[in-house]
């Protein structure tokens, strides 16, 4: 990744690739309160991201396996959404405790009858595995992190499909690996698992394979990208996209004392369960709610720099704070996520009738608020 | 205080520093009186007994505003409730920029401050002057002042909570060193002493730099590593007034507070010097390390430059003391991976005047309920905490909390690449 024009951040423990420098620009950190030293690179990384493709090195992505008997019946009690779906498919869950909060926000891709691959986010490896180990508790089933044994490259991007079809013989097409489906492949060497979602708000894959292939599939994929002008891209163009998207953090947007509906994350809630963790509290929430996490972009394109817990005024009333936000480099405007309280209800209607603005350092600036994402409201980019 | 140790106890709390003491204190206002806290020398001896008692308001986080604005109203009660005088005093404290960006960040500081609920109030250079008198204005920017920041003497404020701990029935052994642990499963049955065991349910790990190997003992890696901190004690000054903020110049590395006429000048270097990663002996009671003056001379020459008064004072008190911090700042809070039972809370005692008395909002039906995931460092990865040498490394080449509030923030959500390579690295080389 180095040699690729990696700069280099941590995050828990790992050193990731952040972002690569283009040529003439030095690999290193300019800090500022204005527009970061990185802002053309990023821009680059998320130019290839939504017009062709590009590769993230994700090998920072806790993965764990769970298997048995109750595997099932163990996950489907941790989870709000149900896991109980054809092998093959994918289910992005959250894991609540008690009082309906979030304490996990993963993907579960179900292998087999009773095997589950989990995967979380990487400051949140030891947690979440212990999350599952205590929750495991009585049931026949295994869980055993193995992040250290596999890695994962993210392809993304609208002409990934294509470069993937490239590079392996199996059929990666829309009807044999849809939207949320999982699929194993041969690549070059190795066996690989073809994860279709994205966190970028693409179409794209999320590629698992044993950590002693991982040179080799990526020199495979490097080797037949130029075709595409495939790009690498790192973390911070990855959380531009995913804010752009209005894709949520776990830590960030949500927390233990997010509930999945004020998160916005209620489409990821099975109901019609008989039961789950924090069951009981969700049934409990009055509607309208009267705080939640909306979208916003700012209304002018001033580069100013909103990174989170900067206030958010309805008129002289600040009625609450941002969350997360980026300057987005394919809107071309700030962008962000925000919690907003009204004690009447966070509704639709009454976001539209009210005026909203942000206040940076001092200064206001106006923002349109919304409850969907403002890039592509409608998913369809992911769905292609 | 050596008495005997009780064959049981609901609680065994392992550390009698400003932490361990607040939370026998809260747990007691709970309602949970049968609590041992076991001291292996003296109340406070760690690293208590030589923190400067900054108390400060604003925080990296929501929640953690939260609770440092509790132990604001904490500490401005506790000498009512226990008539042990805490030395509690709200001076408020000033933080100045020497440039732009500096200034920058101070005022999304007092953004993110009001979006918290903190009071502040960006403030010129003149006015600056007037709560610093001596100071050399000289390419200030400006400051934020949070008048509802203070200050309080530690080994005071440890006793008053000790006291009111006391009064509500826990027991506090001091003189008595944990030997180890008997586990069933997930859960902790028993504490080893030198003197004793003791069957229980819950224990708390609040054995400040000594809890790394404390928690080796459960098999338990954690992230904690003790750097050397170093600040100076001047002789009486004339210029000093009661009462005066704290002020803190992060571009200078330096806080100063007014400290019974003297002036207290502390620093946090922009590189660590990280103290004994062996271990610390059981013996290190109110201990301190020789004095480094090539070290410690970068931020007095800015001091004396910038705070002319300086110059001519005498110095009292060359200090330096171990502190033990994280890798990332974070406190250590929660439930220990892996175990259903304890609950590890080691964090530098230094901070831990803004934090102590967290876990009393966590302390629900007889467990450790809603830890919030971004107060608790135990999101840390196995990846970081597996070795000393990785804690070590890491905190030598973080910048420290005040120097670069920015980090902490996460204003800017990456950090320099480090000179080594201590992470676990991406996998495709």
């Amino acid at each position: 990744m180095i040699r690729a024009g990696a700069v280099m951040g941590e995050l828990a423990g790992w050193e990731r690739p952040n972002w690569f420098v283009q040529p003439g620009v030095a690999p290193e950190y300019d800090y500022s309160y204005g527009p970061q030293n990185w802002f053309d690179c990023c821009r680059a990384e998320c130019d290839a991201i939504a017009n062709r493709a590009a590769l993230f090195d994700q090998s920072s992505y806790p993965v764990y396996m769970v298997e048995g008997n109750e595997a099932l019946v163990c996950l489907n009690q941790i989870s709000a959404n149900n896991i109980d779906v054809a092998p093959g498919s994918i289910v992005y869950t959250q894991w609540l405790n008690e009082g309906g909060g979030i304490e996990a926000d993963v993907t579960i891709t179900r292998l087999s009858e009773d095997q589950f691959m989990v995967v979380s986010s990487c400051a949140c490896e030891g947690r979440d595995y212990d999350w599952l180990q205590q929750h495991a508790g009585s049931h026949q089933v295994s869980v055993q992190n193995v992040t250290s044994g596999m890695m994962m490259i993210g392809l993304m991007g609208p002409q990934s499909r294509d470069l993937l079809a490239v590079l392996t013989h199996d059929d990666v097409s829309s009807q044999a690996l849809p939207y949320y489906h999982s699929k194993e492949i041969e690549l070059g060497y190795a066996r690989v698992r073809a994860n279709r979602l994205s966190y970028v708000g693409e179409l794209g894959y999320e590629l698992y394979m044993p950590t002693e292939f991982a040179a080799h599939v990526y020199e495979r994929i490097i080797d037949h990208g130029s075709d595409i002008q495939l790009s690498h891209a790192g973390f911070h163009a990855m959380n531009v996209c995913r804010i752009e998207k209005g894709y949520r953090h776990f830590g960030h947007d949500i927390s233990d004392e997010t509930t999945p509906q004020a998160a916005g994350l209620g489409f990821a809630v099975d109901m019609d369960k008989p039961a789950f963790n924090g069951r009981d509290a969700l049934l409990g929430i009055e509607q309208p709610l009267s705080e939640r996490l909306v979208n916003f972009v700012l209304q002018t394109d001033d580069t100013v720099m909103i990174y989170h817990d900067e206030p958010v005024f309805c008129g002289d009333q600040m009625v609450g704070m941002t969350t997360s936000a980026t300057y987005g480099f394919r809107l071309n405007r700030a962008v962000g996520i925000a919690s907003i309280s009204h004690a009447d209800g966070v509704t639709k209607d009454w976001l539209q009738n009210q005026a909203f603005e942000i206040e940076v350092a001092g200064e206001r600036f106006p923002i349109s608020v919304s409850l969907g994402p403002f890039y592509d409201p409608k998913s369809l980019r992911i769905k292609s | 205080m050596t008495t005997a140790l009780p064959s049981s106890a609901q609680v065994v709390i392992i550390g009698g520093g400003i932490v361990g003491c607040s939370i026998a204190y809260h747990l007691a206002r709970l309602g949970v009186s049968d609590v041992l806290l076991i001291e292996q020398n003296q109340l406070t001896a760690g690293t208590t007994w030589h923190a400067a008692g900054l108390v400060a308001q604003l925080r990296a986080t929501r929640n953690l505003t939260q609770l440092a604005k509790y132990t604001t109203d904490l500490f401005a009660s506790l000498e009512q409730e226990t008539g042990q005088a805490t030395g509690y005093r709200q001076t408020g404290s000033i933080s100045v920029a020497l440039n732009a960006q500096r200034m920058t960040e101070l005022k999304r500081q007092a953004g993110t401050a009001r979006a918290f609920g903190v009071a502040s109030e960006i403030i010129d250079a003149t006015e600056i002057k007037r709560y610093w008198p001596g100071l050399d204005t000289t390419g200030l920017h400006g400051g934020i002042y949070i008048p509802g920041d203070a200050q309080t003497n530690p080994v005071d404020t440890t006793r008053a909570l000790a006291i009111g701990a006391r009064q509500r029935g826990v027991q506090i052994s001091e003189g008595i060193a944990v030997t180890g642990f008997r586990t069933s499963g997930r859960t902790v049955t028993v504490v080893e002493t030198e003197v004793g065991e003791v069957a229980t349910k819950q224990v708390v790990l609040a054995a400040g730099m000594w809890t790394r190997q404390l928690a080796a003992l459960l098999d338990l890696q954690v992230p904690l590593q003790a750097a050397e901190h170093f600040y100076i004690v001047t002789e009486a000054l004339v210029d000093l007034t009661p009462g005066m903020p704290t002020l803190r110049i992060p571009d200078e590395w330096a806080y100063y507070k007014e400290d019974a006429g003297k002036l207290l000048l502390g620093a946090f270097e922009p590189r660590a010097k990280p103290w004994s990663p062996e271990g610390v002996s059981r013996d290190f009671a109110f201990g301190t390390l020789p004095e480094d003056i090539d070290h410690f001379a970068p931020v007095l020459e800015a001091a004396a430059r910038r705070y002319p008064p300086l110059q001519s004072a005498g110095i009292q008190t060359f200090f330096n003391g171990p502190e033990s911090f994280t890798p990332d700042d974070r406190y250590l809070l929660g439930p220990a991976p892996s175990m259903d039972t304890s609950l590890l809370l080691p964090v530098s005692t230094l901070l831990a005047f803004n934090r102590p008395v967290a876990p009393a909002k966590y302390w629900q039906n007889g467990s450790w309920q809603g830890v919030h995931p971004w107060i608790s460092g135990m999101s840390i990865s196995g990846a970081l905490s597996a070795s000393r040498q990785i804690v070590t490394t890491w905190l030598i080449v973080r910048k420290s909390p005040l120097v670069c509030f920015t980090r902490c923030t996460g204003l800017i959500g990456s950090t320099k690449r480090p000179e080594e390579r201590v992470a676990a690295h991406c996998m495709i080389r």
